[in-house]
């Protein structure tokens, strides 16, 4: 049998739900004044928010069941006071809905639910010992389980769009979109269509019998595209339509120019320095080997060799007038396209 | 009259059947699952197979111009392995997957498909 469990009249909701799982408790949290979290043994088994359509909505508004036979299940259920016939069970036996629909529209229903339920940091709250659901328990569901998911949903908005304030206040469209071509999703087409400038995102989604944090999700994703009115002090994403990000460069670019061999001609272009570390084995790319081009008529050409000549020695046989070419920096330079050739082996 | 236990209990009797989900492809999240996760990490498979979910459905080659041309399922092929991913289609407001991962050697990619797509419709069958 459940212990009997004290929860704090304001409070943490999940703090709550954490106490009165860990009891093993049967009954119902209120939280504020519109969410309840139901609870056999200490499991969540339904879950119902002001801020989320119920299964009710879901099932109408979708036409999956037709007004009159929604209200005839709650009737059944609730006026004959039968536990072993729920409203949940009766639409299964009466073949409305099959048990896999009724599990998951359920299930959805309560993920839905505890997201906004769960969501404030202190709320008022109410336990209920012994309280039950009217539409029966189909499914449940460890709390735990359940408030980690309703935390990750969250963070997941974030993801999207950091700006909370777009999930409280009325969904505005603006009048002219930021961008010449709009894409939409379908369910951000039903949202702008059902958007009458009041209708905050809780509101149309239970006027469309939508999951609430679906539209939330999608009210958010509006939101960055600039195609809905931000709340007053958001800051608008600065890049729309540019969300691949470019790698950086490998090599840092730098405008530093490598000090001349002390020989060598002024170098025009301003060269690449290698970068300090290398892959382990003093490899470089072999990009940073190629040498600048220099500028045209700086260094005289060689003399042509004849095929089976001689190779001209180098200090001899070069014009007197032209200054003696970059010797030191030229065997540094073989040394390293050596080194990158052997590194690309 | 088959719940979400029961579909999944079957999909692990399909022929080299390793692991099988039903997953909430809006924040991706697994509603139930069965058998092994490749990872082991359910969560982490339920993440994976929603993004490739999105990305088939939101790309213009697969989100098809013409009207109800939807997308009804993927199909990962590794090395050691089948993932089949199947819309699970319900009336009322849902984004639903049931994934399916199985061995190759001992699966059959046809016969899978077939009986996957069975079960994604019993679930919710009228």
């Amino acid at each position: 049998m459940a212990k009997s469990v004290r929860i704090p009249r304001t409070g943490s909701p999940r703090r709550a739900l954490t106490l009165l799982a860990g009891a093993g408790a049967t009954g119902a949290l209120h939280i504020g004044t519109d969410d309840c979290l139901y609870l056999v043994a200490g499991e969540v088994v339904f879950a119902e928010s002001g801020s989320s359509p119920s299964i009710g909505d879901l099932l109408t508004a979708s036409d999956r069941l037709a007004p009159e036979t929604w209200l005839t299940a709650l009737a059944t259920g609730g006026a004959a006071g039968k536990s072993d016939v729920r409203p949940s069970a009766w639409l299964v036996q009466q073949g409305h809905l099959t048990h896999g629909e009724l599990e998951l529209c359920v299930l959805g229903a309560i993920y839905d639910a505890a997201y906004f339920a769960l969501g404030s940091a202190s709320a008022l709250l109410r336990f209920v010992d012994g309280e039950t659901h009217g539409m029966g328990a189909v499914t449940s569901i460890d709390p735990a389980l359940l408030a980690r998911e309703a935390a990750r949903r969250r963070k997941l908005l974030d993801e999207i769009y950091a700006e909370p304030g777009v999930d409280h206040g009325p969904v505005i469209p603006v009048r002219r979109p930021p961008v010449p071509r709009v894409v939409l999703s379908a369910l951000q087409w039903e949202i702008v269509g059902q958007a009458d400038g009041t209708l905050t995102p809780v509101a149309l989604a239970r006027k469309l019998g939508r999951a609430g944090y679906a539209v939330l999700t999608e009210v958010r994703r509006l939101a960055a595209a600039g195609l809905i009115a931000l709340p007053a002090g958001a800051i608008p994403l600065p890049v729309q339509n540019a969300p691949i990000k470019r790698p950086v460069p490998a090599i840092p670019y730098t405008d530093q120019v490598d000090p001349p061999a002390p020989a060598a001609p002024p170098v025009a272009m301003p060269r690449r320095r290698p970068p300090a570390e290398t892959n382990g084995d003093g490899a470089l790319p072999i990009r940073a080997a190629v040498p600048a081009p220099a500028p045209p008529g700086s260094l005289p050409a060689l003399p042509r060799r004849e095929p089976g000549e001689r190779l001209p020695t180098m200090t001899d046989d070069l014009p007197d007038s032209a200054p003696a070419p970059p010797v030191t920096a030229d065997e540094a330079l073989l040394k390293r396209i050596r080194t990158a050739l052997k590194a690309l082996r | 009259m088959s719940g979400i236990d029961d579909c999944l209990r079957q999909a692990m009797t399909i022929p080299g059947a390793i692991g099988a989900s039903v997953v909430d492809y809006t924040t991706g999240f697994a509603l139930a699952w069965a058998g092994n996760a490749p990872t082991g990490d359910p969560d982490a498979s339920a993440a994976g197979s929603s993004d490739v979910i999105h990305a088939a459905i939101n790309r213009a080659p697969f989100a098809s111009t013409r009207p109800n041309d939807l997308v009804e399922d993927v199909v990962i092929t590794t090395h050691g392995g089948y993932h089949l991913l199947r819309m699970i289609r319900t009336d009322f407001d849902s984004r639903l997957l049931l994934y399916v991962w199985l061995d190759r050697h001992e699966g059959n990619l046809a016969v899978a498909q077939r009986r996957i797509r069975i079960l994604a419709d019993d679930l919710v069958a009228a």
